[in-house]
């Protein structure tokens, strides 16, 4: 069988494998090796730039293919996933797994994970997995993906099921039990214990198997879901459960979103998919100003309170106070030795700075959630900061009605209005942010801006403008 | 290509079961494929939401997205996932006779 390789011109670098027959008859691959002929690249593993060279080989495997990889039985139809490698030799992940600390490595190798995918990939220093997806399986709207093979002599592709977390992802050991019995009953026996969207993910379970096995994962308790153009398996910080500093009931939150949003985690109706994280603070330990397109933030709205006495003992065992002072941003603090700490509240503009420096500052009584929207770090237009939507609301519990009211309100403006797969950042910075707050009816206030307290331009209407020069 | 045969016609289907020719799609067209997506008996609400789905096409060259489904239809996305299992891009849209939508719906 004659196979076409676009490699590096330079190094030989293969970048994309096409057999004969594929471009003949799929006109998919056909247009991207047209593409990607006609293209200037630049090639990944020896930077150089320019056309990529089309090389013709006339047998199967090639070159690229390692002697050891040979092993397993190709064509013998073998269900997705549940190959076996074990006599394979694998040199590279060896080299890994040696050492003291704990190696992934090591872990794989003890799982039903093909191993010799990663050993190739670590051997051609390019990843041996193909382009992912979403498995449907009937009544199962969102949570099994499929991540297909480059080699399918090695494996066929995995498939996997999302698991969502408890709130604050604790897990109790006898649940976490059946989770393990699951995967070892129908998967490779592999946990990807929270993936970096906040879920457990089951690896490797193959496509006859995805009904029994979601149907013992509900059976459990947990459920599965946060693929697709839905909210995501939304993301909190430790909260009240182990944090002194925290504004309100992060885990209590979220229990009650998953109560009143269930169906728009499971469902996907989006334009695309919404990241949402719930910190406790403004320290922002899950990063969601960078990452969450919805992002609640904890934030009080007095002066920090000062317990003299623990300041001044921390000052007596040799703590830095002047220092704190100097560095607060809003120039708020004041110490005297005689008379204490004196905080002004007008100044203050809440960072948290003392409150992580000097024990007895602590953030101060008057606290709600600050809602924030549009971070990203990918989409159209790269990363973005999220901006201000509603600068304070009170979050009172059990069931959080204000803050998930103005939730609701601000997605249904980005459902009516957003283009199909555009992120909230991208949508926000398209339509404008004068039109975006006019859309989601907020007030104009001091604390939207950017940057609040620096030197700002002023935007006006232009019909609010009076040109007395034009009269 | 594969081929399917729904009343006494031959159709054109991609891998995946769509029919290639939407004008040539009947309400035949629906009920044969039906069984194939897992619905025993297609209700008046399948055929409203069919319906929608085929004159939303004609009209506009294009599948609708999932929010203007649920507007025009009056159902959520629950009910619509419980009358069509396979889901509104995979099922609903393969017996109203749209081509594959594409995207990761």
């Amino acid at each position: 069988m004659e196979k076409i390789k676009l490699s590096c011109a330079k190094c030989g670098f293969v970048i994309e494998e096409y057999t004969a027959e594929e471009l003949a008859t799929v006109p998919r691959k056909a247009k991207r090796y047209q593409y990607l002929k006609n293209k200037s690249s630049i090639c990944p593993s020896c930077l150089a730039s320019g056309r990529l060279q089309d090389v013709r080989v006339n047998e199967e495997g090639g070159p690229a293919v390692a002697a050891g990889a040979a092993a397993p039985a190709s064509s013998t139809a073998a269900p997705v996933g549940h190959e076996e490698h074990a006599e394979s030799p694998t040199p590279m992940m060896d080299a890994i797994s040696q050492g003291r600390f704990p190696s992934h490595a090591t872990e794989l190798k003890k799982t039903k994970y093909p191993v010799q995918m990663y050993e190739q990939a670590l051997q051609q220093r390019r990843t041996q997995w193909g382009y992912g997806g979403y498995v449907s399986l009937p009544g199962v709207a969102s949570g099994v993906l499929v991540r297909a093979s480059a080699r399918p002599e090695i494996t066929k592709g995995s498939n996997f099921v999302r698991i969502m977390d408890p709130c604050g992802n604790f897990f109790s050991t006898a649940s976490m039990r059946g989770l393990c019995d699951i995967a070892d009953k129908y998967a490779y026996g592999l946990l990807h214990l929270l993936s970096t969207g906040g879920d457990l993910e089951l690896l490797g379970i193959p496509t006859e198997n995805l009904k029994p096995a979601v149907e013992e994962i509900t059976s459990l308790g947990f459920d599965i879901g946060s693929t697709g153009d839905d909210y995501r398996t939304s993301e909190e910080c430790i909260g009240p459960a182990k944090c002194d500093l925290t504004l309100y009931d992060t885990l209590g939150l979220r229990a009650a979103w998953y109560k009143r949003f269930l169906d728009d985690v499971q469902y996907p109706r989006f334009p695309h998919k919404i990241k949402c994280k719930f910190a406790g603070c403004p320290n922002d330990c899950v990063r969601g100003c960078q990452k969450a397109d919805i992002f609640l933030c904890g934030v009080y709205r007095d002066a920090p309170k000062v317990d003299q006495q623990k300041v001044a003992k921390w000052v007596e065992a040799g703590g830095d106070i002047t220092t704190v002072c100097s560095r607060c941003p809003g120039q708020a603090m004041q110490w005297e030795a005689g008379k204490g700490l004196r905080v002004d509240e007008d100044s203050c503009m809440h960072c948290m700075y003392c409150s992580n420096k000097v024990p007895g500052v602590r953030p101060g009584g008057d606290r709600g959630v600050a809602v924030l929207v549009g971070g990203k770090l990918r989409g159209k237009f790269g990363p973005m900061l999220s901006r201000v939507l509603v600068p304070f609301i009170k979050a009172e519990g059990p069931d959080y009605k204000e803050v998930f009211d103005c939730i609701e309100k601000f997605t249904e403006v980005y459902d009516a209005n957003a283009r199909k797969k555009e992120r909230v950042g991208d949508f926000i910075l398209r339509i404008g942010i004068d039109e975006f707050y006019k859309l989601a009816g907020v007030e104009p206030s001091p604390q939207l801006l950017k940057q609040p307290r620096t030197n700002f331009f002023c935007h006006w209407e232009p019909a609010e403008v009076k040109d007395e020069r034009r009269h | 290509m594969p081929t399917i045969t729904l009343g006494n016609e031959l159709f054109e289907v991609d891998e995946d079961g769509f029919i290639q020719d939407p004008s040539r799609w009947s309400e035949a067209v629906a009920t044969g494929l039906a069984s194939e997506e897992g619905i025993s008996e297609l209700t008046e609400d399948h055929w409203k939401v069919i319906r929608f789905l085929h004159d939303y096409y004609s009209q506009f060259g294009s599948a609708p997205m999932v929010r203007k489904l649920c507007r025009e239809t009056g159902f959520d996305l629950k009910t619509i996932y419980r009358l069509f299992p396979t889901g509104p891009a995979k099922g609903a849209c393969k017996l109203a006779g749209l081509p594959k939508p594409t995207g990761c719906v």
